[in-house]
């Protein structure tokens, strides 16, 4: 096995909200609450999960972007330890991890052409020696995402949201990262336009070998793109596992949950289909749990779920839960 | 499943224009449906498909200007909706007719609690005085399962969860029980296990009270989940109407097949997805034609002249299409 291009050992990541008046402080919010996992080179792992699972966060902790929150653990990029580096000494590692953002109208700067765009990452980076050469990059670019260097004066605004992603992604592979951190990256798109960007993201892999963290809410995007799938609940990894196995042979009591309230766009699978039926809502992250956070909604409940807090397994289908620790 | 053979809303050649800046937009360009009492109906679509703007419209809220109904006509039970003054509407308006939001943090007003919203309705419609509607206003609540409902109707919006925020819309909109609930993507903005319940819910209202439900979404898992009925929308035009078994097991216009072959599955393996080519059409300048003619891969010269007309197919299950080609003869020839 090929050492991991990212290790992410034992993931911390706590909010503490700001003292109201003279009250009790505010309970500290277990965002990401002892996460761990590897992503191999050219692999893509999808973190799924609800709102509130610490996805989000997650990918924020691996580039260095949770600004004061609270965070312990490690993560190692291409074999570096990066989580404890200033920020300038995060910087010459940046070009080895880009990000790919939800909102294709928010993350681009309206006042900058396309040109400028892609260059921006290009110039903070030094990819190029001569301005001319950056130029026939920015084309190449445009080109391997799939838009037309013609448009590299325009802003924008003139971009359906699909095209702006795709800018997005040209911008991501400005500076040739080994890895991009997708973060909902198609979910804002219709299901047309999503798919063209799926399938742009796998050809950019075989092409590149870039490896992804995909994080998206909707588990059948995640089979599609993922290699391995980590499956996200209150701030830690519930189960993780090949893609194909986890989809097949889900194990944990949250993932069947989650996968049997998603609908498949097959009439006559649905009504066969057998529902898990999950009553409540996702708890608040603030509360610290002595056993298995998902206890008082899980289907499958033992008597001591709620005392003692189940370990990610080790073995190649790994499940955090204690119905399966006993053999 | 409809359960009478007269339609309770019919749309007939509904047009609706957008005056822009830039120029007109046929926002909705001859949209005609019926609804039946107690069916499902879906509307699908991408952005700009005008499918939200045609259920605006049967709600008389489109916003005027710059929107102009320029023709057609919506009947409900006999009587046109779209010559109804404001004081005629609001007898219909969420009595008869009542809509479910995308986004209930935005559809409730933030300033007054969820008691005061959902008094409103029932006070003005059903005669109640404060202390009925109260009472009646609880009974929802609990309906609609949010627990401890005799508190947290004193809560403002803002203290419930999305799930449970979309709960009052829905307890908000059946407090009247109306004949023809239109719910706008009510589901998008929830996880998937809160968006079980949600379906659920509105399943079973819809059993109780057998209201007709006009579902726009774009998420084909939901459509194949609780619809009856499908109708597709491109550019503004309805392309492909149906029941659902057949618009998912015999589709026949080539944007529906693309849609279908579009859509990822998570209980299916690795097969590539097979996107449409091309981007959505602009609005202000559409295409010559068949307006999907650009994406389309079954197209031929006489799609890009002439605007296809409907086609329905009045077999055991009627099928309407709007598409120059027979598509699943093409299939073989492929």
């Amino acid at each position: 096995m090929t050492t991991p291009l990212l290790q992410v050992k034992d993931l911390k990541v706590h909010f503490k909200p700001p003292r109201r008046g003279f009250g009790k402080p505010a309970p500290v919010i277990r965002a990401v609450d002892g996460v761990s996992f590897d992503v191999q080179p050219g692999q893509t792992l999808g973190l799924v999960g609800e709102s509130g699972c610490g996805k989000s966060t997650t990918a924020r902790a691996i580039l260095n972007l949770t600004g004061n929150a609270h965070r312990e653990g490690m993560i190692y990029l291409g074999g570096t330890r990066i989580d404890q580096l200033s920020e300038q000494r995060m910087r010459p590692h940046r070009a080895n991890a880009q990000m790919v953002f939800q909102d294709p109208f928010a993350s681009l700067n309206p006042r900058m052409t396309v040109d400028k765009i892609i260059r921006e990452p290009m110039r903070n980076f030094d990819v190029c020696k001569f301005d001319s050469d950056e130029r026939l990059e920015v084309v190449r670019l445009m080109e391997l995402v799939g838009i037309n260097p013609r448009y590299m004066n325009r802003y924008p605004h003139e971009f359906s949201g699909g095209q702006r992603q795709r800018i997005g992604i040209a911008r991501a592979l400005a500076v040739n990262p080994k890895l991009i951190v997708c973060d909902e990256a198609v979910s804002a798109l219709d299901v047309s336009i999503q798919a063209q960007v799926i399938n742009l993201l796998m050809d950019l892999q075989q092409k590149l070998g870039v490896a992804y963290v995909f994080i998206s809410h909707d588990l059948a995007v995640v089979r599609h793109i993922a290699h391995r799938v980590g499956v996200m609940y209150l701030g830690r990894i519930v189960e993780l596992s090949d893609a194909d196995e986890l989809y097949r042979n889900p194990r944990h009591p949250y993932t069947k949950a989650l996968l049997s309230a998603a609908p498949v766009p097959d009439p006559e699978q649905n009504v066969s289909h057998q529902r898990v039926k999950l009553e409540g809502e996702v708890p608040s992250p603030d509360i610290e749990y002595a056993g298995c956070p998902f206890a008082e909604r899980c289907p499958d409940v033992l008597p001591h779920c709620q005392d003692v807090r189940p370990q990610l397994s080790d073995d190649v289908h790994q499940v955090s839960c204690l119905l399966y620790e006993d053999d | 499943m409809p359960s009478s053979n007269k339609p309770i809303l019919q749309v007939q050649d509904l047009q609706v224009e957008f005056h822009t800046d830039s120029g007109v937009v046929q926002a909705v360009n001859g949209v005609s449906f019926d609804l039946y009492p107690g069916e499902t109906l879906g509307i699908v679509g991408e952005s700009g498909s005008g499918k939200s703007v045609t259920n605006l419209t049967m709600m008389g809220l489109t916003p005027q200007p710059p929107g102009k109904v320029v023709g057609g006509s919506v009947t409900y039970d006999g009587l046109e909706l779209l010559s109804l003054n404001q004081k005629q509407w609001q007898q219909v308006r969420g009595k008869k007719i009542a809509m479910i939001f995308q986004d209930p943090m935005t559809a409730l007003n933030p300033f007054l609690t969820v008691e005061e919203q959902l008094v409103e309705v029932t006070m003005l419609h059903m005669g109640l005085n404060r202390t009925e509607a109260s009472e009646h206003a609880v009974g929802l609540l609990r309906k609609v399962g949010i627990p401890g409902a005799e508190k947290r109707i004193r809560d403002y919006p803002h203290q419930f969860s999305g799930g449970m925020r979309q709960r009052v819309m829905i307890a908000m909109a059946i407090s009247c029980q109306p004949d023809i609930l239109i719910a706008d993507e009510p589901t998008t903005a929830l996880d998937v296990t809160i968006q079980a319940q949600i379906l659920e819910l509105m399943k079973s209202m819809q059993e109780e009270f057998g209201t007709a439900i006009i579902f726009i979404t774009h998420d084909l898992g939901v459509v194949a989940n609780v619809c009856d009925r499908v109708m597709v929308m491109y550019a503004g035009r309805k392309v492909e109407l149906s029941t659902t078994t057949n618009i998912f097991r015999q589709p026949r216009h080539p944007y529906t097949v693309g849609l279908l072959n579009s859509a990822p599955r998570w209980d299916q393996g690795e097969e590539d997805l097979q996107a449409i080519d091309g981007q959505p059409p602009d609005l202000l300048d559409l295409p010559s034609g068949c307006a999907f003619h650009p994406r389309c891969q079954f197209v031929e010269d006489d799609c890009r002249k002439e605007i296809p007309r409907l086609v329905s197919l009045d077999g055991e299950i009627p099928h309407q299409h709007a598409c120059l080609r027979d598509i699943t003869t093409w299939k073989e020839d492929v």
